[in-house]
């Protein structure tokens, strides 16, 4: 039995904890889940229960304590109590309608699955910790229905059921008190093996959703002050947010949220999800004046955080060109540190931030800024997912100091109540556990020919994503082996599906129009072999610059086999994705934050580019860690090939990844390798077209062995790869080369 | 132009442009071609990039231009037997791409707003019931920035003739590209590219009217 105390009131609560340790000693030993003011059902006042709890054998409990001594109550009926309050006679509601609320509110979740209705009926408490129930008996000669005086009373309330739950019933009534049913797909009756993609996604879907403890808690829990929530891809980081502050809204419903992120198309699944686990509790949606969904920029056309803090300081913001010509690497940072100049008022009570490894710390210290006092700023953080570095920077670094140089905000210890201030998702559910491992693997270029380009550093770091490791500490040189057990990519996939198409595919091709041919044969099998809805498969292109061009190439070969596809979010401020019945044809910046069963990276010779291999080792991971279950890897060239050999090195290995570790001061020092491999390309590039330029009669007049030593070198650098071998040959002749 | 050769120009329209206009969705309902998710929009004389943004999110076009996702929307409606045209609107709205989701590193990006915040938009509206006349056409342009004005026409676009016309004066790079020898100076590279545009129009308007007025005159083969 678990228990998550959702307000760190219960530090304090005296007749609460006495209550739940009575049950506790109860249920200890059940599978179930117990709460503190949890928010799923409230009063017509808008409290929430002080108890609520689901043990596997008995009904679901709410209970309401009452705190009052048996003095401080002075009349009792069925609509009102007479309470001394300080000194003063008080009449106020009968807490028995309060519980009756509860109580209708609970039934009614659980009597909206099917699967479950009728076989709960919850049972409402009232629990007098401080009173005897022969003393308020004697005073009032009324009898409490359901009430527990001590803790002997607990087995009086504790109902069973008719029979017993079925895992699928326990599984769905579980769902309802976690408030994840919004997130549950109706799917039609379907085999639990099959050889079929598309039925095997339809398995896939039909798994109940079920918060892990750890989810559970960082969802549900209010903490009063700065909380970090670290995780994978795949661990649930966006919705847990969206339900954390569906959650604080319905709990303090006048407080002002702040949710903030750094991809546009969050916006829209982010005011979504908000905004179906807040329905799930009230009628009505929520009040957007009080919870504010922000981009971290904005712009004139829609709000975001640096546009707003702007309009309220007063101050023109900076356009992009001029923040990108004062910090050409991270303009955003530039438009933080403008606006930090300026005096930034408090004006959230909760800052939500996702995709916190996007942002530069000056944003986190202009939203220490924007924050109330308590600084309740809760950011979700993929340290594997930062485009500027794998190891995470710490509080101080990211919000800065006060004047005697200590940390703003401190993630030592918990909060009262027992609530955590730093939490880290073990579990990342979305991909099969080969394909998460594969995604690391190449992220960070562990069988890099030119060795890794990014390391966690520390076996603590690859502890916190969910690898076992031997070692205390790495020593450069020393062969490393790290683990990913099963338990931490929980996917059923590889149990659901027996048929013949492995995870992982690669394949490699002479040119990009005989892959385009493929990928779409490919997906056309898919869909109309398979079963595999268009809408479960996306595209992206590894190769962003050309990205948009292989899309509608391929978008006109899937219109020869009458497939739908879409190219999404090609005007800016557009948010659509994976539309029903259309392929997604994205780039890997539109891909992020979204999923599917079937992923297709294309162009992944694009992996070993010259100037970006770090930035599209880091786009590999992203696209790799779309998919909920199959990736099909393609590009042409000598590359692919390479990319082949990488990727299969790393398969041998899974679930371990073995190499040895790097020099991490090599490491640190690739990003001035990569500023350095840019210059070039643009003399490379200056040069070039300098020649062409130049006027023919003068390059005729060259110095011939001059003239040789240039076209040695582009034929060595294979400059003339562009080139079919038939132009090639033509060309040595023509120049009179062998 | 009967409706079924209209919806057949507009397969051949977006082949021709060689993968330039993308996500197409335009759709043949009954007497009319239209788009799938088909609304007429009730857009203000100045329309913001966000209510581009928005009529793409609703998938309120024909298909859109890879490079920046302008929409095109072409609508004809026609007499029950297919063959006579009543009514047609055809729009173009510029877009505006997120400079973020090229990773290009030689693109300049544009600030995450651009300075400017309203797109340009073209319009060409026809109804048969309208009069013709010198200042309101039964067919006639509308161009963003002139407020209340109406260039006339002496017919309906085709489809492919509509794309050119849009491409030609919006995006005279890409159009220099596609069909033209020697940049924006150049003559057309195949004449016969020209003709095909033209061929299968709507019938144009002889009126005397057009030996006043100053208008725009759609080529006919």
């Amino acid at each position: 039995m678990d228990f998550i105390p959702a307000l760190p009131t219960y530090g304090t609560d005296l007749s609460a904890r006495k209550v739940w340790e009575w049950f506790e000693a109860a249920v200890r030993n059940d599978d179930g889940i117990a709460y503190y003011k949890h928010p799923i059902v409230g009063s017509s006042n808008g409290t929430q229960p002080d108890l609520t709890i689901l043990a596997r054998p008995y009904q679901p409990l709410v209970v309401s304590c009452i705190r009052l001594r048996l003095e401080d109550i002075l009349a009792v009926n069925e609509q009102e109590w007479v309470i001394n309050d300080s000194g003063t006679n008080r009449t106020v509601e009968s807490p028995i309608l309060e519980l009756d609320d509860f109580i209708v509110g609970l039934q009614q979740r659980f009597d909206r699955e099917r699967v479950i209705r009728r076989l709960f009926k919850v049972v409402g408490v009232v629990a007098l910790p401080i009173i005897s129930a022969v003393d308020f008996a004697a005073k009032f000669n009324v009898s409490i229905e359901n009430a527990v005086w001590r803790a002997e009373d607990i087995n009086t309330v504790l109902k069973g059921h008719d029979n017993t739950l079925s895992d699928r019933e326990w599984k769905t009534a579980k769902s309802v008190m976690q408030s994840a049913t919004p997130l549950n797909k109706t799917v039609g009756s379907i085999p639990r093996t099959t050889t079929k993609l598309g039925d095997a996604i339809r398995v896939l879907e039909s798994d109940i959703a079920i918060l892990d403890l750890e989810q559970e808690k960082v969802a549900t829990q209010i903490p009063p002050g700065p909380q970090r929530i670290r995780g994978l891809a795949g661990t649930g980081k966006t919705v847990l947010l969206a339900m954390k502050a569906a959650n604080i809204h319905r709990q303090l419903p006048d407080k002002k949220i702040l949710f903030t992120f750094n991809t546009q198309s969050l916006y829209n699944q982010s005011k979504t999800l908000i905004s179906k686990f807040y329905r799930h509790f009230s009628d009505v949606d929520p009040d957007w004046s009080k919870v504010h969904i922000r981009h971290a920029w904005g712009g004139r056309s829609r709000p975001g955080v640096y546009y707003d803090v702007c309009a309220r300081q007063g101050s023109v913001p900076l356009d992009f060109r001029t923040a990108k010509a004062t910090d050409f690497n991270i303009p955003f940072r530039a438009c933080c540190a403008a606006a930090l100049q300026g005096r930034i008022e408090p004006e959230y009570d909760f800052v939500l931030v996702d995709e916190a490894q996007d942002f530069p710390k000056e944003f986190f210290q202009l939203l220490y800024k924007v924050a109330a006092k308590e600084h309740a700023i809760f950011w979700a953080y993929d340290e594997l997912q930062s485009l500027a570095s794998v190891e995470m920077p710490d509080t101080a670094e990211l919000f800065g100091r006060d004047t005697n140089g200590a940390p703003l905000l401190s993630l030592e210890g918990d909060y009262a109540g027992g609530i955590e201030k730093d939490f880290v998702l073990h579990k990342s559910y979305r991909s099969p556990m080969k394909i998460l491992v594969l995604g690391h693997a190449i992220g960070l270029g562990i069988h890099s020919p030119n060795g890794p380009v990014q390391m966690l550093g520390r076996p603590d770091s690859w502890r916190s994503v969910g690898y076992e490791v031997d070692v205390d500490e790495f020593v450069e040189g020393q062969a490393v082996v790290v683990t990913r057990p099963l338990e931490n990519s929980p996917n059923p996939l590889e149990s659901i599906y027996t048929g013949d198409e492995p995870l992982v595919t690669t394949a490699a091709f002479d040119d990009r129009s005989t892959e385009l041919d493929w990928v779409a044969e490919s997906i056309r099998k898919d869909v109309r072999e398979q079963g595999v809805a268009p809408e479960e498969i996306i595209v992206i292109s590894l190769d962003s610059p050309r990205a948009k061009k292989l899309m509608s190439s391929l978008q006109m070969r899937l219109q020869g086999h009458s497939i739908a596809s879409t190219i999404p979010g090609l005007v800016d401020g557009s948010a659509e994705f994976g539309e029903q019945g259309r392929v997604t044809l994205s780039t890997v910046f539109r891909a992020k934050g979204n999923e599917a069963p079937v992923v297709y990276i294309l162009s992944f010779d694009s992996l070993y580019d010259y100037v970006q291999e770090i930035e599209n080792r880091n786009r590999a991971f992203t696209c790799i860690s779309r998919s909920k279950g199959w990736v099909r890897i393609t590009g042409t060239g000598p590359n692919m090939v390479r990319a082949q050999n990488e990727i299969n090195t790393i398969l041998n290995d899974i679930p371990s990844l073995r190499f040895v570790f790097p020099n991490m001061q090599r490491i640190h020092n690739l990003d001035a390798e990569t500023s350095r491999r840019r210059r070039e390309l643009k003399r490379a590039k200056e040069a070039a077209t300098g020649l062409l330029d130049t006027d023919g009669e003068a390059l005729k007049n060259l110095d011939p062995k001059l003239q040789q030593q240039l076209f040695k070198k582009l034929f060595e650098a294979d400059g003339l790869k562009g080139l079919s071998d038939e132009v090639r040959k033509e060309l040595l002749k023509s120049l009179g080369g062998k | 132009m009967r409706l079924t050769e209209a919806i057949g120009q507009l397969t051949a329209t977006i082949n021709e442009w060689g993968g330039l206009l993308v996500n197409p969705e335009y759709v043949h309902r009954g007497e009319t071609i239209s788009w799938q998710a088909f609304d007429r929009p009730m857009l203000p004389e100045s329309v913001k990039f966000s209510d581009v943004a928005k009529m793409a999110e609703d998938r309120q076009y024909s298909f859109q231009l890879l490079t920046d996702g302008s929409l095109f929307q072409l609508y004809y409606g026609y007499e029950r037997d297919g063959t006579t045209l009543t009514n047609s609107t055809l729009s173009y709205y510029e877009g505006k791409s997120d400079s973020q989701d090229t990773d290009d590193e030689d693109a300049v990006d544009p600030p995450p707003e651009d300075e400017r915040s309203f797109a340009r938009w073209l319009r060409i509206d026809f109804d048969y019931r309208d009069h013709r006349c010198a200042l309101h056409n039964d067919c006639h342009l509308h161009l963003s920035g002139l407020p209340g004005g109406r260039v006339v026409l002496d017919g309906v676009p085709n489809p492919k003739q509509f794309v050119d016309l849009v491409m030609s004066w919006c995006y005279p790079d890409l159009y220099a590209d596609h069909c033209l020898d020697g940049g924006h100076k150049g003559n057309y590279r195949e004449a016969r590219r020209q003709e095909w545009v033209h061929e299968d129009g709507f019938p144009s308007v002889d009126d005397v009217l057009f030996r006043q007025l100053i208008h725009l005159k759609i080529p006919r083969r």
